[in-house]
């Protein structure tokens, strides 16, 4: 037993022969470019010899074993455009409301020194629904303010932070407006959800029609009419829409039944919307573990729940320290 | 855990003769069985071989010796044959060499108790694997690791990638390739990655 039966291996080191098999596979890979030509060559090149043959199978096994490294992507580049990816975050951020009993923290405050408006807020984790004068209704999620007009007639809200849901009583003449920053919604006989974060605003519209009118520049104002399943993101700068399924709108508005809805969300994406519900914050101990991909529907106040599932579904640790739940390999 | 079914897929079209068993049937073996043995055997080598530029040789030298056999009958079980055939081409090279390997002799006379030592555990967990994949990945060098994470995690293609790294497809590559190549070494040779 001597190395003879081994063609060429003099000349070709096992190391060789290894990134030979692994350029073999990664051109493979690429289909589209991977030819009958190339097979027939990968081919003659594996019968070359046993060292051939068995360094590919190595290198291909190996490389197999990387595949579960996909199962860590980001949902968020499954999607094409970079309005589908905002819109897709926001999807998974907007999931939510809660269980625990209503606080208006801050109603009838002069909160915001201006006494035209009543403003109303909820506290973390709080969601409170508002009857307005006219017939509609605005439900308001965690940690939300908005400016009612005090005088009768005013059809209009401001959003000032968080979101809120809205079923509105049309009337064309005297059309309801919902003030978001810079931007506006106005309501042609609808129902939409409107979230303002720090940096954008977004709009989904739900039932009817409604439209969304940007910043003020020069006088002029762009807008947009929105149909069903019409996602509006809106930054200081730019307006886009996208278009989202029925059923994917549903499960955003998850948080109006007290529920986070997770459907191929990631672990930073899911503790990030527990978060915004809730004082007692989640913690990743790394980037990586973020990028697990989870499912689930929960009550939105059930942190420690969802930490318990975390460490049960993908093995994972959680430590409470203080008013933290860190959650950790 | 992978896709070890798949491995025999290639069907090398087999032109040698007194082959037994088709050969998805060995590659399938020869991934099951015996590329799980890989950190026992490095070990080995590396323990007994001063040499270290020749340990992937030798461990090829050993597998298409192995893989020789198993084209008439498959060894079951694998591992005291891949131990005897390490410790003989061990032998081999040492005659060749005119080497007395004090420290390696030793290695050779425990080697039997070695080959008794309970298989490693196939079944491992998803997130054992994962979490080995991320200290294998975290051994690469920085831009071969970003190509591999945006190939395999992301699931780029490579002009993506070429795009998104801001380097020519050529780079690319070459980046991938050598990422891959550790990868793959480090995959297979859990004895060099301490978890």
């Amino acid at each position: 037993m001597t190395g003879e039966n081994v063609p060429g291996l003099d000349q070709e080191s096992a190391d060789e022969i290894h990134a030979r098999a692994v350029d073999w596979l990664l051109a493979r890979e690429d289909a589209d470019a991977w030819s009958e030509q190339d097979q027939a060559r990968l081919d003659s090149w594996l019968n070359e010899s046993s060292a051939h043959l068995l360094a590919y199978w190595r290198a291909k096994s190996g490389w197999r074993r990387t595949d579960v490294l996909a199962a860590m992507r980001p949902f968020r580049l499954q999607n094409a455009t970079t309005t589908r990816e905002r819109w897709m975050r926001w999807r998974l951020s907007i999931v939510a409301a809660s269980i625990i009993a209503v606080v208006i923290t801050g109603a009838i405050a002069a909160y915001w020194n201006t006494p035209r408006y009543q403003t109303y807020a909820t506290a973390v984790g709080g969601r409170e629904t508002l009857m307005l004068g006219d017939g509609s209704e605005v439900e308001l999620n965690t940690d939300t303010v908005v400016r009612v007009p005090k005088a009768a007639g005013h059809r209009q809200i401001i959003l000032d932070k968080g979101e809120a849901y809205f079923q509105i009583k049309h009337d064309a003449k005297n059309p309801f407006v919902v003030e978001t920053g810079d931007g506006r919604v106005v309501d042609l006989g609808t129902e939409f959800v409107v979230r303002q974060r720090p940096y954008d605003v977004q709009v989904a519209l739900i039932k009817g029609s409604a439209r969304y009118e940007g910043a003020a520049s020069g006088g002029m104002r762009r807008s947009v009419i929105l149909a069903p399943g019409d996602v509006v993101l809106a930054t200081a700068d730019s307006v886009s829409l996208a278009k989202k399924p029925a059923s994917d709108l549903q499960i955003a508005l998850g948080w109006r039944q007290g529920k986070l809805i997770f459907r191929h969300a990631t672990l930073a994406d899911a503790v990030a919307e527990f978060n915004r519900y809730n004082d007692e914050k989640l913690m990743l101990g790394d980037t990586l573990i973020g990028r697990l991909e989870i499912r689930g529907t929960f009550r939105t106040a059930d942190v420690a729940l969802f930490a318990a599932m975390t460490k049960q579904a993908l093995g994972l640790q959680a430590l409470r320290r203080g008013d933290e739940i860190i959650i950790t390999r | 855990m992978t896709k070890t079914s798949e491995t025999g897929r290639d069907g090398v079209a087999i032109s040698r003769a007194g082959i037994a068993l088709p050969l998805p049937d060995v590659s399938a073996w020869f991934v099951r069985e015996v590329l799980p043995l890989e950190p026992d055997l490095m070990q080995f080598l590396r323990h007994s071989w001063r040499h270290r530029s020749d340990i992937s040789d030798l461990r090829q030298d050993i597998y298409v010796r192995l893989y020789e056999a198993a084209k008439t009958q498959i060894p079951r079980p694998v591992k005291p044959v891949i131990f005897a055939i390490a410790r003989n081409l061990l032998i081999d090279r040492f005659r060749r060499e005119r080497i007395i390997p004090i420290d390696g002799v030793a290695d050779l006379e425990e080697l039997e108790v070695a080959s008794d030592a309970p298989l490693p555990d196939r079944t491992v967990l998803a997130r054992d694997e994962l979490r080995h994949l991320q200290v294998a990945l975290d051994k690469l060098p920085q831009r071969c690791r970003e190509a591999v994470v945006l190939k395999q995690v992301e699931g780029l293609s490579r002009d993506e990638i070429a795009i998104r790294m801001g380097v020519s497809l050529e780079t690319v590559k070459a980046h991938l390739r050598d990422g891959a190549r550790q990868l793959i070494d480090l995959l297979h040779d859990t004895s060099r990655v301490s978890t």
